[in-house]
């Protein structure tokens, strides 16, 4: 074997919040990413609960109309473009080149470049609370109604130009990830052998790179309507509004998808480590990825249910297609842990994954429901649509992001998270989702529509309070991951981190905790999906102890 | 398996377990050789989503045209937009001439045709500025006109880029960084230059031979 000298680190960049800023080093910028969008997590589930307090009775007075499609916009555009997309891509920079078994990602200036396009996309967002006519209220698809120019006020060109550096921000982050992913794996590593979360980035990363472009085009329309007076979306002038919902609709709904994908491939990753066993048909698991990701792009018409041009039952039957692979890729998550025939081990990254889990088996006959029926009372105009979505894109893509952080924090910041708020706040997500979302089927199912800001329907009083606790409880749990990070990691009260904590099987887990700058001093060769496994397998010991950090890394200089 | 050959003198001492040396210890040395080809795949990803912007952009277009009753509102001469596109044809060749140059390891030649293609790409520059300095219509004046101007900007906004990128790699060309196997960056250059022509022509056949 060849023994070469362990890297000396003296042209290491400087650590610690320092590196945030100027820094390219991948874990640095992920993090980083990972800080502004939980910042915006934050800000969007307290916007939240302030909506819901509004609907948690008939007839309540807390927020006027204006104000209130005001904060949705708010709520939307924060939740989507400020938090899950930077999260996932800021996720994938910290991970995927340690996954891989590289050194770094494959254009590290252009991640840091990324990273601070999310936050001038941030600025022009926020800067959309202070123009004259007030904020765009329009809810996060700009759409109702499309606006036009002179009734929304510039409010709106500064949404355009956030939302658009927010989206090529994503863009670019995806193809860094994509070329990282082709270009830079170890030795060994071939694509069928890369873990499963580094997988499933592949195809969301792919999916972001060919629906946010879209986006972007709908944006430059929306730009020259608005601020130049063109009427390309303007009916009586030779324009149609569907133009721009059109294409928010084709980047919207595989986008969407992508992020929950994401977070499939993060318990892809975390049920077969703590299963110890191997993922059940791990080839076809990436194969249903895939088929997803591909069918996330024929079910955009489902997002305009309603509109007569739209091939309403086509796209009901391309948008049910999707929950095919999703459920399957679920099955094989009880499938490994079924066939391993004993308990799984239950640390807080397994219990996150299972809560995940149990989102995702609501979440998706809600998704199947709205599909089929798109035109009744669980179409995409009725709050069966928020019910639904946010059941997959809270229960599961954000959820996803923070089982991710329970089981790699340990990794990239060389501390556990605290179990026991792990367990309160899991508790409180778990029921938070249920009951935030699936009173939100009933009243849509009854007819409530999904942008009304006041109802007299006394009926609907019961699911909608239950709703606004639900909103409530899901807050308080988003601040207690939070909180848990902030105490755990911030104020370094959590457990110090071993280099294997979990007994991993991919290469992340074969440097220390945090790993240097250069990631690894040397690599284990990859001759499996588990090379790690296997390492421990040959060395005849399954519970190998990895040094802590700090030694090696003083023993190394 | 890797982990057989290890033993304690295979490794530098480094005062860590022998449980950790067994974990991190391995055959493949970190310091594998530079990958290639990261600035050809990631230019042609790159490209590929901007061909999807243009791909937005022509469904918008084409959705307008549906709407309208006469189409197109104003009528443009195609003489000088030919023109044009025929230049852009010209950095076609020109840009595949300066990789078939530095393949053959033939530094002059691509030092040329790089020239020769930033030289043409500023006259397709011109000759869009040209035009659209001197249409009769602004951007608001017909749906029609919004996407003379969209497009053609699209274009523009994407050969100002190209000309950049071309330069830089100009100036690397001049210090005799690129050889016959080494012009990965020479290549993704051309690549994202080729875009910008596939943008220009789409944008040409669009709105004047198919308007």
């Amino acid at each position: 074997m060849t023994s070469a000298d362990p890297i000396a680190t003296p042209t290491d960049p400087p650590q610690g919040y320092g590196a945030w800023l100027g820094g390219t080093d991948h874990k640095s910028v992920g993090t980083f990413c990972l800080v502004l969008a939980f910042v915006f997590l934050l800000t969007g589930a307290a916007l939240a609960v302030v909506l819901r307090t509004q609907l948690a009775q008939p007839n309540l007075d807390v927020l006027a109309r204006k104000p209130y499609l005001q904060l949705l916009t708010f709520h939307g555009t924060f939740s989507f473009f400020l938090f899950l997309l930077p999260a996932w891509i800021g996720l994938g920079f910290a991970l995927v080149p340690l996954q891989v078994g590289a050194p770094r990602l494959a254009m590290p200036r252009l991640a840091a470049f990324t990273a601070w396009l999310f936050v001038a996309g941030a600025g022009f967002l926020i800067a959309t609370a202070f123009v004259q006519k007030g904020a765009p209220a329009n809810g996060w698809s700009m759409d109702y109604p499309v606006p036009l120019h002179g009734v929304s006020g510039h409010g709106v060109e500064l949404w355009i130009l956030g939302v658009g550096l927010a989206g090529v921000a994503t863009m670019l982050g995806a193809v860094n990830l994509l070329t990282t992913m082709l270009r830079m794996r170890a030795p060994g590593m071939t694509l069928g052998r890369m873990p499963m979360f580094a997988w499933s980035l592949l195809v969301t990363s792919a999916v972001f790179l060919l629906a946010v472009p879209v986006l972007l085009a709908g944006l430059i329309v929306l730009y020259v309507d608005h601020h130049m007076g063109a009427h390309v979306l303007r009916p009586n002038l030779g324009g149609d509004p569907l133009i721009w919902r059109t294409l928010f609709a084709f980047f919207a709904y595989p986008a969407m998808w992508a992020t929950v994908l994401a977070a499939l491939g993060v318990v892809s990753e975390i049920v077969p480590v703590f299963a110890k066993a191997p993922l059940l048909n791990r080839r076809t698991v990436i194969f249903a990825l895939s088929t997803a990701g591909t069918l996330a792009f024929v079910g955009w018409g489902s997002e305009l249910a309603g509109e007569t041009t739209i091939p309403q039952t086509l796209f009901s039957v391309t948008s049910i297609l999707i929950l095919g692979p999703v459920a399957f890729v679920m099955l094989s998550w009880l499938g490994t842990i079924a066939l391993t025939r004993r308990p799984p081990r239950l640390h807080a990254p397994m219990l996150q994954a299972i809560g995940l889990l149990t989102c995702l088996a609501l979440g998706l006959p809600a998704m199947f429901v709205m599909q089929a029926f798109a035109r009744g009372g669980a179409g995409h105009t009725s709050q069966w649509w928020v019910g639904a979505w946010h059941q997959m894109l809270v229960g599961v893509a954000t959820f996803g992001i923070l089982a991710a952080l329970y089981y790699w924090a340990p990794k990239l910041w060389g501390r556990h998270l605290n179990a026991g708020i792990g367990g309160l706040q899991l508790l409180t997500v778990v029921v938070g989702v249920d009951l935030a979302f699936i009173p939100l089927l009933v009243v849509g199912a009854q007819g409530m529509h999904r942008r009304q800001s006041v109802y007299s329907t006394s009926s609907w009083g019961a699911a909608n309070l239950l709703s606004t606790i639900g909103a409530y409880l899901l807050a308080a749990g988003i601040a207690l991951f939070i909180l848990n990070v902030f105490v755990s990691v911030v104020l370094k009260r959590g457990k110090v981190a071993t280099d294997d904590p979990w007994e991993g099987d991919t290469l992340e887990w074969a440097t220390t905790s945090p790993p240097p700058a250069h990631n690894f001093d040397r690599l284990p060769d990859v001759r499996s999906s588990r090379p790690v496994h296997d390492l421990r397998e040959a060395a005849g010991e399954s519970d190998v102890e990895l040094a802590p950090a700090p030694e090696l890394v003083e023993a190394n200089a | 398996m890797a982990v057989t050959d290890v033993t304690e003198t295979d490794v530098p001492t480094t005062g860590a377990t022998d449980e950790t040396l067994a974990l991190t210890a391995g055959d493949a040395p970190v310091e594998a050789p530079a990958p290639r080809g990261i600035s050809n795949v990631a230019t042609a990803l790159f490209v590929a989503g901007e061909f999807m912007v243009l791909c937005g952009l022509v469904a918008a277009y084409y959705a307008v045209r549906t709407q309208a009753f006469k189409w197109p509102a104003v009528g443009l001469g195609t003489y000088l937009p030919s023109m044009v596109a025929l230049t852009m044809v010209m950095t076609a060749v020109t840009v595949q001439w300066a990789i078939w140059a530095i393949r053959h390891n033939d530094q002059r030649t691509t030092l040329a045709a790089l020239g020769i293609t930033i030289f043409f790409a500023f006259a397709v520059l011109n000759g869009q500025w040209y035009g659209l300095a001197h249409l009769r219509f602004d951007v608001a004046a017909s749906t029609y006109g919004t996407f003379v101007y969209v497009l053609t900007g699209f274009h523009m906004a994407n050969v100002i880029a190209g000309i950049v990128v071309l330069a830089a790699v100009l100036v690397r060309a001049v210090s005799g960084e690129f050889s016959a196997d080494d012009h990965d960056t020479l290549t993704a250059a051309a690549v994202f230059w080729q875009f910008t022509n596939v943008a220009g022509l789409v944008a040409y056949a669009v709105l004047f031979l198919h308007p």
